[in-house]
């Protein structure tokens, strides 16, 4: 016997959903909720503490190089801070209650944003963090002769450069294995809708 | 004691779980899957609702919530599916998967059919499927309205020809 689409309603709407534990969800979100609040807050105190405690102990006044180090690090901590910010505590997603279309352009924004974050301001951030070691090197190893400085310095950058170039190579492997086919997949959708309206 | 959150939540709960419970099946195959897209809709709609502000009607925003979710959730699984895939068939399928009755087998054809649409006729099928205007189609889907009605007609005929194979000769 055929099947005619409002049979396929009907066999479609019979489906019912099992019924789950609500009060035991809505818990855990609670739960979750305050986490993320405990969370925010504590990375908006300890940046600006660890900043403070760095100043306080380290005898800035007494070298312009400790100064710039010690600014140089603020710098890149309060920059750590803000991508954090960003990207992991701002967890609610206006997109996802938007149309479809607006939400993949969104998505596959905040997924590109994801490799730019890794690709460039990792090594922006390798840079402050060499420099501002490097200042500080440069001022506490004083005392030892030039040679022995020198290849402090050396095996202090070439280490960082390297071990930060590890990492970001690793990151960016494994965006292309998980984020990659995600953005394609997104733009291949989007791409579909304008196609299909062009040629209705 | 329950806040006025919670009493939304649940009212939600209650009113749209079925709806919300059928768009699962028809993005993801797996029942545990199915059960994870669920839940997750679910935690959106929570961190979402305080947001809501009447500006749209509660079921097209709890719609674009799911469906946008749908989509991310199912684009995520493929990976997981793929490795999957690469088992042997017989590992596959636990005892309780297997449609018995023919109304069984009915549904998850259905799924089936589904399943093997595009998203987007994805989206419109499963919203098809529960009555929603071409109007709130539109809405959830980001297209146009016309735009929806030609898709329509098309979805009909595929979901019919996959349910009906000796009629169309498939």
């Amino acid at each position: 016997m055929e099947t005619n689409f409002s049979d396929i309603q009907q066999l479609w709407q019979s489906q019912k959903a099992q019924e789950m534990d609500l009060s035991t969800l809505i818990e855990g979100l609670r739960k979750t909720e305050s986490k993320q609040r405990r969370e925010q807050l504590f990375m908006l105190i300890i940046t600006p503490l660890t900043i403070g405690f760095l100043f306080w102990v380290m005898p800035w006044q007494e070298s312009a190089g400790i100064t710039t180090s010690l600014f140089l690090i603020a710098l890149a901590m309060i920059g750590v801070l803000i991508l954090s910010i960003r990207s992991k505590v701002k967890t609610l997603d206006i997109s996802e209650t938007s149309d479809n279309e607006l939400y993949l352009k969104t998505q596959i924004r905040k997924l590109k944003a994801r490799y730019i974050i890794a690709g460039k301001h990792m090594y922006v951030y390798t840079i402050l963090l060499v420099i501002a070691l490097n200042i500080s090197y440069f001022i506490l190893l004083e005392p030892l002769e030039s040679w022995v400085r020198i290849l402090i310095h050396t095996i202090l950058t070439a280490a960082i450069f390297g071990f930060m170039h590890w990492q970001i190579k690793r990151k960016l492997k494994k965006y292309d294995r998980e984020l990659k086919p995600m953005i394609e997949k997104m733009e291949g959708m989007l791409e579909a809708k304008r196609a299909g309206e062009r040629s209705k | 004691m329950k806040n006025q959150k919670e009493r939304v939540f649940e009212e939600i709960y209650s009113s749209h779980k079925d709806r919300i419970y059928r768009l699962c099946k028809g993005f993801v195959k797996d029942e545990d899957q199915a059960k994870d897209l669920f839940q997750e809709i679910l935690i959106k709609i929570w961190r979402h609702l305080d947001a809501f502000r009447e500006e749209s009607q509660i079921s097209t925003w709890i719609y674009r919530i799911a469906y946008n979710t749908a989509i991310t959730f199912s684009t995520k699984e493929k990976k997981q599916e793929e490795r999957k895939s690469e088992m042997p068939a017989e590992f596959q399928w636990s005892d309780s998967d297997y449609p018995h009755s023919e109304m069984d087998q009915q549904i998850q054809l259905l799924y089936q059919a589904i399943n093997e649409l595009p998203e987007l006729d994805r989206i419109i099928a499963t919203l098809l499927l529960e009555n929603s205007s071409y109007r709130a189609i539109a809405e959830i889907s980001g297209i146009s309205e016309n735009y929806v009605a030609v898709k329509v007609n098309r979805i009909k005929t595929s979901l019919s020809k996959k349910l009906n194979p000796q009629t169309h000769g498939n």
